[in-house]
């Protein structure tokens, strides 16, 4: 069932080679490169980003430069990233949620040779969108690179969803997609697409590409179909965004205030934790599972139910979640 | 690891409340858990392609095919 090589060693089948075109082709980019999870995705790309000259004397090579390097990381970023980057050892800055004026202070006061700017395309627990058009429009006046993990972009926005790119229309030398597989495509492992001389550097270089198992094989073909399925089957996506469109309303209508409601995640923010916890647990009662995201994944007094829609939900069962939520703040 | 053992001990009286919920089946996005039917407004697996019989099919055919079988 598994893959028991690494990559490198005798584990490379066309089967990935195939996936990684798909993908490649699916963001537009020159080529692309899987990863067991999209956590380690980041964790080893983000690394490798800023260490090739360090790993590439291994093979003899001396930087004819001492490069220097800086990261630039929305505050909201997912842990993956963060993670990576200060794995990586750079020099990193973390600015204020999509906010373009602290972003620009901080990149223009940067001695970096290489900036690179990390964004989450749609941020998990907020459910709003990187603004990608603003942020290339940094990265091209400071002369920066834009690295966006498309988690939850990915299969989900745009016309074709390809992702947070197609979304705002937006293709750039400058932008190297990351992207999972294990949410809308429903299987494993995580990838970037990129320009060919990155991922020829990221295979020899990247160690979490190249010294670890890659996904088991059943799972590489299955997300070949799950890729062709999102292309020709737009049903589902039509459905999916019918619905978030049909609880965004309910929400309105009943008097609820909700902060994003540009993608399928809508939190309402409930405040505090134990009346959140409250909300998650009578919903539980009636047959609902939501996410009550809480301290430590938000702060302190900014608990919130985050509501993920999807494309086989019936209005039927919206109706239910948004009549029991009604009901259950009405008898606080 | 005595960094470790004081901090386990320590968690013994302070555990942290948490739910880690263990379904006998996976949201598509209905699932079941404790027996019970349960509407997931929580999975990432958006388009429910995670559980369609077309992926399914093509994950059960999958072999190290060579180069133009697929």
């Amino acid at each position: 069932m598994g893959n028991c090589e690494s990559r490198l060693l005798g584990g490379n089948l066309e089967l990935y080679e195939q996936l990684e075109t798909k993908l490649a082709a699916l963001k537009g980019k020159e080529s692309a490169l899987i990863f067991a999870t999209g956590y380690l995705t980041n964790l080893g790309v983000l690394t490798a980003l800023v260490r090739t000259g360090h790993l590439a004397r291994a093979y003899g090579y001396r930087s004819p430069v001492r490069w220097t390097h800086e990261y630039f990381s929305d505050e909201y970023n997912h842990i993956s990233i963060r993670e990576g980057i200060r794995a990586s050892g750079a020099p990193s800055r973390s600015y204020r949620h999509v906010d373009m004026n602290d972003l620009e202070r901080k990149i223009a006061a940067s001695t970096a040779d290489i900036r690179i700017i990390v964004t989450d395309g749609v941020f998990s627990q907020h459910g709003d969108i990187a603004p990608l058009p603003d942020l290339l429009d940094l990265a091209e006046r400071y002369d920066a690179f834009v690295y966006v993990d498309d988690a939850h972009g990915t299969g989900v926005l745009g016309p074709e969803g390809r992702g947070t790119a197609e979304h705002f229309g937006v293709s750039n030398p400058r932008l190297i997609h990351m992207g999972t597989l294990s949410k809308a495509y429903g299987s494993i492992g995580g990838f970037v697409a990129t320009d060919n001389y990155v991922t020829r550097i990221l295979r020899l270089g990247c160690p979490a590409f190249g010294f670890t198992s890659t996904l088991p094989p059943d799972q590489a073909a299955a997300l070949l179909e799950a890729i062709d399925m999102v292309a020709d089957e737009p049903d589902r996506r039509c459905r999916l965004w019918e619905n978030q469109s049909y609880f965004v309303s309910r929400m309105r209508d009943a008097g609820f205030s909700l902060p994003a409601t540009a993608t399928p995640i809508v939190p309402l923010p409930v405040g505090d934790e134990a009346e959140c916890a409250r909300l998650a647990a009578g919903l539980r009662v009636a047959g609902i599972h939501v996410d009550a995201i809480t301290f430590p994944a938000m702060p302190l007094g900014q608990a919130r139910l985050r509501f993920i829609m999807n494309a086989r939900h019936t209005t039927a069962q919206i109706d239910q979640a948004l009549d029991t939520l009604v009901m259950l703040i009405a008898t606080r | 690891m005595h960094d470790l053992k004081v901090l386990a001990s320590w968690l013994d009286s302070n555990e942290p409340s948490y739910e880690m919920l263990t379904p006998s089946s996976l949201p598509d996005p209905c699932f079941v858990l404790d027996g019970r039917e349960q509407v997931s407004f929580s999975t990432n697996n958006y388009l429910a392609l995670a559980n369609s019989p077309r992926v399914k099919a093509r994950a059960r055919g999958a072999r190290p095919l060579r180069r133009g079988q697929l």
